[in-house]
């Protein structure tokens, strides 16, 4: 793997190919952390239409799982996500940074259809065809055929839990090339880096990360995770952690590997 | 002002394609199952091979003048001399021709190998639309940028234009004007808020690498963020023809720059004319000369620029002696339209578009007091009134927030120059971070150096230096042109030889032969070692005069 000659330098350009919005809002949480004002707990919750400004077509919220997943939230349910766990300027600051607004549902289908969110189940729901992407450039299957993981646990009974979620949308680039353990230094160095917590940075489930790339898909029929995988803290019945990815035309792969492992296109999404 | 429209991306076959289209498929691959591993691995495999065939391939054709293998057999087999003469003046290295063009047929094989298996094309194919998804926003990003630039450079010319006493837009102009600046407007405001993924980002920074390779191999000069604020603050007077004076230290590039703006932005090479304390008039203005049994005058290279429309470059201009500053200052206050009159043949000349004059000089300072100063009224009359521009080492006195010396601009130039032409440098990911390391430690004493040499030609006095931790370097410096060619021997060993030998050997040794400056060099050693440089090296390679081996092992901390 060759090293890219900008590496040498771009550290002392971070602004360059930055939106004047994305500075502004740097400039505005580096001086309101300078002078206080964003302490490092809880801040004041946040309108979900605020939520869907800042973040534009990266806001997967209820009407978006209704029309990917057609599931329907229950009263108790919408009160449980009404309040978005994140600031405002913590919100500011992860779509500067890449990230999308995931709202989980831990259900597919609705009323006597509904069924709990495995990644068996979505597999069967997404089976004939791509009803998802752009009537124009459908893939040709959802899932890439597999059977390995049929019966492994992470496949048949994980499910995502209710609630927000912050996910970055490709693999950080600096965690490609990495096997597993040194990934999660590089975990904790974007997470200080960006001053934030590294205790609240995670990997991502096999679960959750399906769950994610389909509903992106489905709202607004774009791939994530085209050329790379998003590699689990999870591990299969043999050991091996799994990673999940590389959603071309062929369909979404599920893969595992030793964590000693290192590939260009197997880095790590940070979520929270 | 209406937008200018990006050209459609071509619709060019891949280089598998390409190849599968003129070997054929390799059957025995076609059916091969693979496994999804096995399936990523070979795209992979495949993208790598495709990228680095490009690369082979340009070098191949380049060392014979552009051809490829079936053009060169196909031209000789017309049999035309001419051909063949111009292959041998080529003058390439027949086992070098052969290594090449076998390395290129491997690639071939190898790339219809894995393209001939359909899945792994599919993949490939798919993996390279994304790509093209990318350059084609990056190509937008750019374009925009060009545009802005473009307007900017033409509303400032215009606005150059009516600054002259007497000249006002009319309704007509003063329409033009209001578009110029309502589009750059809207252009900036396009540019603020166009989000670039890291795909398109990482494809960005590459090409502005590349553009670097080109330039240094075009004009031997590469632009920065500083000499590009520069360049276009000083653009729309040059194109005028006002003169323009740059002040620095000796190999701050402040030639190099004005041979850069000369070829790349008037489109002229820039005309020598040469300065020194016994400079006649005649070399300044011309002479009379026989020419077929009659007098006649021989206009000298700065006029001949003048009615011809060429730029002139005067370097050193503060050893022009005194008596000749009322003829400068006169031909300095030209501009492109005017009329001088020719003191000695009377003819009025008629300044053609394209004259402009670059002078340089050194820095005012202890070092060259014997020299002599340009006056005010001489300084006044280049850009910007008040003297001239300074052009200083890169990066210069430059601090990050953390109050640490960084040398970015310095770096970007010996990143381009290590790189490949994809922006890719051969270290291996082990090593990487001690190469990086090794680098930036090597940046670091080249700036201590230039950052006390500079000092040193200002201030001279060795104990004030002493004072403020700076040595004193007399004469010796490492410029940025030493540091590229450092650079360049560096990857030519393909980085396994340690920098400090090839800082030895290229800077050192050479300074040695040339006998010079023995105590600035014995200074150099200490700044490289205090960058961790030389730890072992024996003290007899330095061979610097008295400096002894004894203080070269208590400086490596041996004694």
């Amino acid at each position: 793997m060759p090293f890219e000659a900008y590496k040498i330098y771009e550290e002392y350009e971070p602004d360059k190919y930055k939106t004047s919005t994305q500075k502004k809002v740097e400039q505005a949480l580096n001086s309101a952390k300078k002078e206080g004002l964003v302490p490092e707990g809880k801040e004041a919750s946040i309108e979900f239409e605020e939520a869907r400004e800042i973040f534009g077509k990266d806001f997967l919220g209820p009407e978006a799982a209704e029309a990917t997943f057609g599931v329907e939230l229950s009263q108790d349910e919408i009160e449980q996500i009404e309040e978005i766990p994140f600031s405002r300027e913590e919100l500011e600051q992860a779509k500067q940074l890449g990230m999308m607004l995931v709202l989980r549902v831990p259900r597919i289908g609705k009323d006597k259809n509904a069924k709990s969110f495995s990644i068996n189940s979505v597999r069967e729901a997404f089976k004939d065809d791509d009803k998802l992407g752009d009537p124009k450039k459908k893939k040709s299957n959802i899932f890439y055929d597999q059977d390995w993981y049929d019966n492994e646990s992470f496949a048949a009974q994980d499910t995502p839990s209710l609630g927000w979620g912050l996910v970055m949308k490709e693999v950080l680039q600096e965690s490609r090339s990495k096997n597993w353990d040194e990934q999660e230094e590089v975990l904790k160095a974007w997470a200080k880096e960006n001053n934030i917590d590294p205790s609240k940075v995670r990997r991502r489930k096999p679960v959750e990360i399906i769950y994610d790339t389909l509903l992106y898909y489905g709202t607004n029929k774009e791939s994530l995770l085209e050329n790379s995988y998003d590699w689990t803290g999870v591990q299969s019945s043999d050991g091996h952690f799994v990673f999940v990815g590389v959603f071309a035309s062929a369909g979404l792969l599920v893969l595992s590997d030793t964590r000693d492992r290192t590939v260009s296109i197997l880095g790590v999404c940070p979520s929270r | 002002m209406s937008k200018e429209s990006l050209p459609p991306m071509p619709n060019m076959p891949t280089t598998p394609e390409r190849i599968i289209e003129e070997k054929g498929i390799d059957r025995t691959k076609e059916k091969e199952k693979l496994s999804p591993e096995q399936l990523e691995a070979r795209v992979q495999e495949l993208m790598d091979l495709s990228a680095a065939r490009a690369e082979a391939s340009k070098h191949v054709r380049e060392s014979w003048g552009g051809l490829t293998k079936t053009e060169r057999e196909e031209l000789e087999q017309k049999g035309d001399d001419a051909v063949a003469v111009q292959f041998d003046a080529l003058k390439v290295d027949p086992e070098l021709a052969e290594f090449s063009e076998s390395v290129l047929a491997e690639y071939d094989t190898r790339i219809q190998e894995l393209g001939s298996n359909p899945k792994v094309m599919e993949a490939y194919s798919e993996r390279f639309e994304g790509m093209k998804d990318a350059l084609a926003k990056v190509l937008e990003y750019e374009h925009l940028h060009k545009e802005l630039d473009a307007i900017t450079s033409s509303e400032k010319k215009l606005r150059l234009m009516y600054e002259k006493v007497g000249r006002s837009p009319g309704p007509i102009e003063r329409t033009k004007l209001t578009d110029l600046a309502k589009r750059k407007e809207e252009l900036q405001k396009e540019i603020n808020v166009f989000e670039l993924d890291a795909a398109s980002i990482d494809m960005l920074r590459r090409r502005e690498v590349r553009g670097m390779q080109q330039d240094l191999e075009r004009y031997n000069f590469a632009e920065t963020e500083s000499r590009t604020e520069l360049i276009r603050e000083v653009l729309p007077d040059l194109l005028h023809g006002a003169p323009i004076l740059f002040q620095g230290e000796t190999g701050s590039g402040k030639t190099q720059l004005a041979k850069y703006i000369s070829h790349r932005f008037l489109g002229h090479e820039v005309s020598p004319i040469s300065i020194s304390e016994q400079i006649k008039e005649s070399q300044i203005m011309g002479r009379v000369t026989l020419k077929e049994g009659a007098t006649d005058f021989l206009y000298s290279e700065l006029v001949k620029s003048m009615k011809e429309g060429r730029p002139v470059i005067m370097d050193e201009i503060n050893l022009m002696p005194h008596e000749f500053q009322g003829i400068l200052n006169e031909i300095f206050q030209l501009r492109i339209g005017s009329t001088w009159k020719h003191p000695s043949t009377g003819e009025s000349i008629k300044i053609a578009p394209g004259f402009v004059i670059f002078a340089t000089a050194n820095l005012k300072s202890e070092r060259y007091k014997q020299r002599y100063e340009l006056d005010v009224a001489t300084l006044r009359r280049f850009i910007g009134g008040a003297g001239a521009r300074e052009i200083h080492y890169l990066d210069l006195g430059k601090k990050s927030k953390e109050g640490e010396y960084i040398a970015p601009e310095t770096l970007k130039i010996l990143a381009s120059v290590l790189a490949d032409r994809n922006g890719n440098i051969t270290w291996d990911e082990k090593e990487a971070s001690q190469k990086l390391d090794e680098l930036k430690r090597f940046v670091g004493a080249c700036r201590k150096i230039q950052e006390d040499f500079t000092l040193s030609v200002r201030e001279g006095s060795e104990d004030s230096l002493a004072r403020g931790d700076k040595l004193a370097f007399k004469e010796l410096v490492i410029t940025l042109k030493d540091q590229i060619e450092i650079m360049k021997a560096w990857k030519a060993s393909g980085f396994v030889e340690p920098l400090e030998s090839i800082v030895l050997r290229e800077f050192f040794r050479k300074a040695e032969i040339s006998g010079r400056a023995a105590k600035d060099r014995e200074n150099m050693v200490k700044v490289f070692m205090a960058n961790k440089f030389f730890k072992d090296t024996d003290p007899e390679d330095f061979n610097i005069q008295g400096l002894s081996s004894k203080t070269v092992r208590q400086w490596q901390g041996k004694e």
